[in-house]
């Protein structure tokens, strides 16, 4: 596992969350920026990290499929002609708009991990000028999982395999890999659409859950765990896996439960 | 009546019971205790409870909504733990048998804390 300041990733990922639809600009990191987080219109485009320019180049060759003689030359006329390389390709029919995506996201959460290595402050400055297309920017929860499931590989299928039964309609599912190095439960998957700022509050409060089971010399098979208003939470853990499933009514809390004592 | 014998007559009618612990939060302060076993085993049970009520921030920060009851359903017992609604700063916290239903238990169990709140003298705990 790559070393990561979680602390770092995770402020920064609930920072660009707070944003608003009004909000374009970049979240630097560092005093010296070493990069940082493109925004537009509050969801991100892309992240930069010095020294990690050609890695998205050959991420894009990857997957094109081109070879390097004709990435070289389209790369040299957007150059010349100030045009976005992964853009023009998708425009002259050289790589699929989800190829792209793809592209952008892996190249976003290995930037990231890069720009999260040591702690850093990070700084917001707004800017009016030219941005990407809305179909190439990912909100700030994407980037967070595709950097967990990057740091976890072997952790972030399972935790989808295992996730997927529980999605649902009403239903807000969250698998979360258990690091002692980390305070916080990292999300590595999801279902039901969870933001940031949810993911990581679910985590936050359930993470003494795991621990208190250790200490009771108990292994349980589930918890339920409820708040004040009466909203429940079905979780369960297993190695260095935490999942979460939350349910819009008792009787989809009632099915999943039964869903989850019969898989296990 | 002291505390023991009111932890005790209180939950007498959970089903199952093996022991409990009436807890302080946010420190986990074991007060008393009923079932099997001495004050030792009752430990674990007042630092979990404290634990999960008491160090986890809630669950909707905007609302301010912590979990206020948790379980663990394992193949051959249950573990309650319920913050106390009359005093926050009380935990009752008990393992039972997974032989009785777990709603069951779980709704004797709330009037077993309903019950230690309305007739427990803790004015010693400053509650």
């Amino acid at each position: 596992m790559i070393g990561v300041d979680w602390g770092s990733l995770l402020a920064a990922l609930e920072r660009v969350e707070a944003l608003t639809s009004s909000d374009s600009g970049l979240l630097l990191f560092g005093d010296a920026p070493v990069g940082g987080i493109f925004v537009e219109r509050g969801r991100v485009c892309w992240v930069a990290a010095r020294g990690l320019q050609r890695r998205l180049r050959d991420l894009l060759q990857a997957h094109a499929q081109l070879d390097s003689h004709e990435l070289e030359r389209v790369s040299e006329r957007c150059r010349a002609e100030g045009l976005l390389l992964g853009q023009t390709l998708v425009a002259e029919g050289l790589l699929e708009p989800t190829e792209l995506q793809s592209a952008l996201r892996r190249h976003s959460a290995e930037s990231l991990l890069d720009l999260c290595r040591s702690p850093h402050t990070t700084t917001w400055a707004s800017h009016a000028g030219r941005g990407y297309a809305p179909r190439f920017t990912f909100c700030a929860a994407d980037l967070l999982l595709d950097s967990v499931a990057l740091a976890y590989p072997a952790l972030h299928g399972p935790a989808q395999r295992q996730l997927a039964p529980f999605s649902g309609p009403g239903r807000r599912c969250v698998a979360f890999v258990l690091d002692a190095s980390t305070e916080a439960p990292l999300p590595v998957a999801e279902s039901g659409g969870n933001g940031v700022d949810a993911m990581l509050a679910l985590g936050r409060s359930l993470a003494p859950m795991p621990r208190a089971s250790h200490e009771l010399g108990t292994t349980p098979s589930f918890a339920l765990s409820t708040t004040s208003s009466g909203h429940t939470v079905l979780s369960w853990w297993r190695d260095a896996l935490l999942f979460a499933v939350s349910c819009a009514d008792r009787a989809s809390l009632a099915a999943a439960t039964a869903q989850h004592l019969v898989l296990s | 009546m002291n505390l023991d014998a009111c932890i005790a007559r209180a939950c007498e009618p959970v089903p199952g019971l093996v022991r409990g612990a009436l807890a302080l939060l946010p420190e986990g302060l074991l007060i008393g205790s009923v079932g099997e076993g001495n004050v030792f085993e009752s430990e674990p049970l007042a630092r979990s409870a404290a634990r999960c009520l008491a160090q986890a921030p809630p669950l909707d920060q905007a609302r301010a909504q912590p979990f206020v009851e948790h379980v663990f359903v394992s193949p051959y017992e249950l573990v309650v733990i319920l913050r106390g609604q009359r005093y926050p700063q009380l935990a009752l916290a008990l393992t039972c048998n997974n032989g009785p239903n777990l709603t069951f238990v779980l709704s004797l169990s709330r009037m077993a804390l309903h019950s230690i709140e309305a007739t427990a003298d803790l004015a010693l705990w400053e509650l």
